[in-house]
């Protein structure tokens, strides 16, 4: 399969010293780092909002060859740390609004509209202001938004720190299923690796790039080298690694039920 | 440090409850951040507030208003500042703090948080998260408050960080005694750093009791709609369902010497 995205000697101020990675097509990728490790900054940088020439191709091209318009269409941004601003009054008239952009027939809007409002459970919010809901409900609003102009890869830094323990199953649920129905690839930066061991594949940011990867479990069960970078293991990883230790578990355990049972036979 | 608070009555809000600087104190719930508005006494609620001894009323509440620090969720954007050292002005400024050194105590109560001085030229917007959540904590002490409330203080910071933060509250608390109060829905940070929980719920403090037996009452909780810390559910289910004598462990290497000696 080709590379969707593939960087080549990725240098940038003393945050990344030549760092060279691909991304395949249709997977659900994170990237984790301790506090300052440039997680924002990469995800603003693979979004072409910081410009490095010759060193980022999307789809065998690079960034800067694409004409705006395009790139904007094909790549959608969510960075929850930026302002996030609406323009109208209401939810229903905010996604309206986009909606008339991309879906020529009354009846094809007003199927678009329902739909939406259903995926993203925004049913609650249509008359709400959306400059003045919760940061999630807000980012769903973007999200949906963004998915209207059919991208082919999503970049997101950093959303679940915002969300509470409920939104971020809703959020990762929301992601899955919008890349089971459109194929889309998922670039998404996260400080918590709970949240990395729902993606497919995970990249860890260490002083001057990227120091592991591979399968979320595989990469999530080195607790020194993630200890190190002020990274916190899941505690059921962090228990099996430790127990595992001691002889007394055999292999990683997510499920405390299970856990349990295999201690104490 | 001490304070009493008896019959208050503010937005719906009912309670009694006795804040003391020998806890470090701990408020969850879904209304938890209207109880810590409360507690910021922006305004006098109806009841009677004690703080070591003295009764708070019309005539006094200000001066004890003003030694009340609140961390908020976020860095509030205040339109025409840039700089952390801009910001960090304004509030003094604001609140007339009698500071000497201005420069020295803005530098240092960066280094207290872990930051670097040179990060007071820096615009605010430019940033990383976890840097200005360690601003507004930085920001919190300028003051030299006696009373710490921090909403949702470890989002935003990595296991380094937080270590730090908590290493410096403690410390306000033991050898400043200051009383500090942390609010949150994380109950993994709760049991780890907390003395002292206050469960609210339905505009009540629902449930007062010290950390460690309050969280070790998993049906309890659980049946509130509280969460429980993943560790303390582990050593629950083991006790449960397995019989075994296993204690509840903060440290997870104490847990693992625990389990080992128990199979």
């Amino acid at each position: 399969m080709k590379e969707l995205l593939e960087i080549t000697n990725l240098t940038y101020q003393d945050l990344f010293d030549d760092i060279s990675f691909q991304i395949d097509a249709g997977k659900f990728v994170t990237i984790s780092g301790g506090n300052n490790c440039g997680k924002t900054t990469l995800i603003r940088i693979l979004g072409g909002e910081i410009l490095i020439p010759q060193t980022i191709k999307l789809l065998g091209m690079y960034i800067e060859e694409y004409p705006q318009n395009l790139w904007k269409e094909i790549t959608g941004v969510i960075i929850p740390q930026d302002e996030m601003t609406f323009l109208f009054e209401t939810v229903e008239e905010e996604l309206n609004y986009t909606i008339q952009l991309f879906k020529k027939t009354e009846e094809d809007r007003k199927e678009t509209y329902k739909e939406i409002i259903k995926k993203y459970k925004l049913t609650k919010y249509q008359k709400k202001n959306p400059n003045e809901v919760s940061d999630f409900i807000k980012i769903k609003i973007i999200l949906a938004e963004k998915m209207l102009a059919s991208p082919q890869i999503l970049f997101l830094d950093d959303i679940c720190v915002e969300l509470d323990k409920k939104e971020q199953k809703e959020w990762i649920n929301l992601l899955r299923t919008i890349q089971l129905e459109t194929k889309i690839s998922i670039i998404m930066t996260t400080s918590d690796l709970n949240i990395a061991l729902e993606s497919d594949y995970l990249y860890i940011i260490g002083e001057k790039g990227i120091i592991l990867s591979g399968e979320p479990l595989s990469v999530i069960e080195k607790d020194n080298v993630l200890n190190k970078l002020g990274l916190e293991l899941p505690f059921m990883v962090d228990l099996s690694v430790k127990l595992r230790d001691y002889n007394v578990v055999d292999k990683i355990e997510l499920d405390i039920d299970r856990m349990v049972d295999n201690i104490w036979k | 440090m001490e304070v009493i608070l008896e019959n208050i009555n503010e937005q719906d809000w009912e309670f009694s409850t006795i804040l003391s600087s020998s806890d470090i104190i701990g408020i969850t719930g879904p209304e938890y951040e209207e109880l810590l508005d409360i507690l910021t006494l922006k305004k006098l609620p109806s009841g009677t507030i004690k703080i070591d001894d003295v009764t708070v009323d019309n005539n006094n509440y200000l001066e004890y208003y003003k030694a009340i620090s609140k961390v908020d969720k976020k860095i509030k954007k205040i339109n025409y500042l840039n700089t952390v050292k801009e910001l960090m002005n304004y509030i003094i400024n604001y609140y007339h703090l009698q500071i000497k050194n201005i420069d020295k105590k803005e530098k240092d109560s960066l280094k207290i948080v872990g930051l670097k001085e040179d990060l007071l030229d820096r615009n605010i917007t430019s940033l990383s998260r976890s840097e200005q959540k360690k601003i507004q904590i930085a920001i919190s002490l300028l003051s030299n408050p006696d009373i710490i409330i921090l909403d949702d203080p470890f989002r935003f910071l990595d296991m380094k960080s937080k270590k730090r933060i908590i290493n410096v509250l403690k410390k306000l608390k033991e050898q400043f005694n200051k009383i500090i109060i942390i609010g949150t829905n994380d109950a993994d940070i709760l049991y780890q750093y907390t003395t002292k929980m206050l469960f609210v719920k339905n505009k009540r403090i629902f449930y007062e009791v010290e950390t460690n037996e309050g969280y070790e009452r998993v049906d309890y909780l659980k049946r509130n709609g509280y969460a429980v810390p993943n560790s303390v559910l582990f050593t629950y289910k083991a006790i449960k369902r397995k019989k075994v004598k296993i204690n509840y462990q903060k440290d997870i290497r104490d847990m693992i010497k625990d389990i080992y000696k128990h199979i």
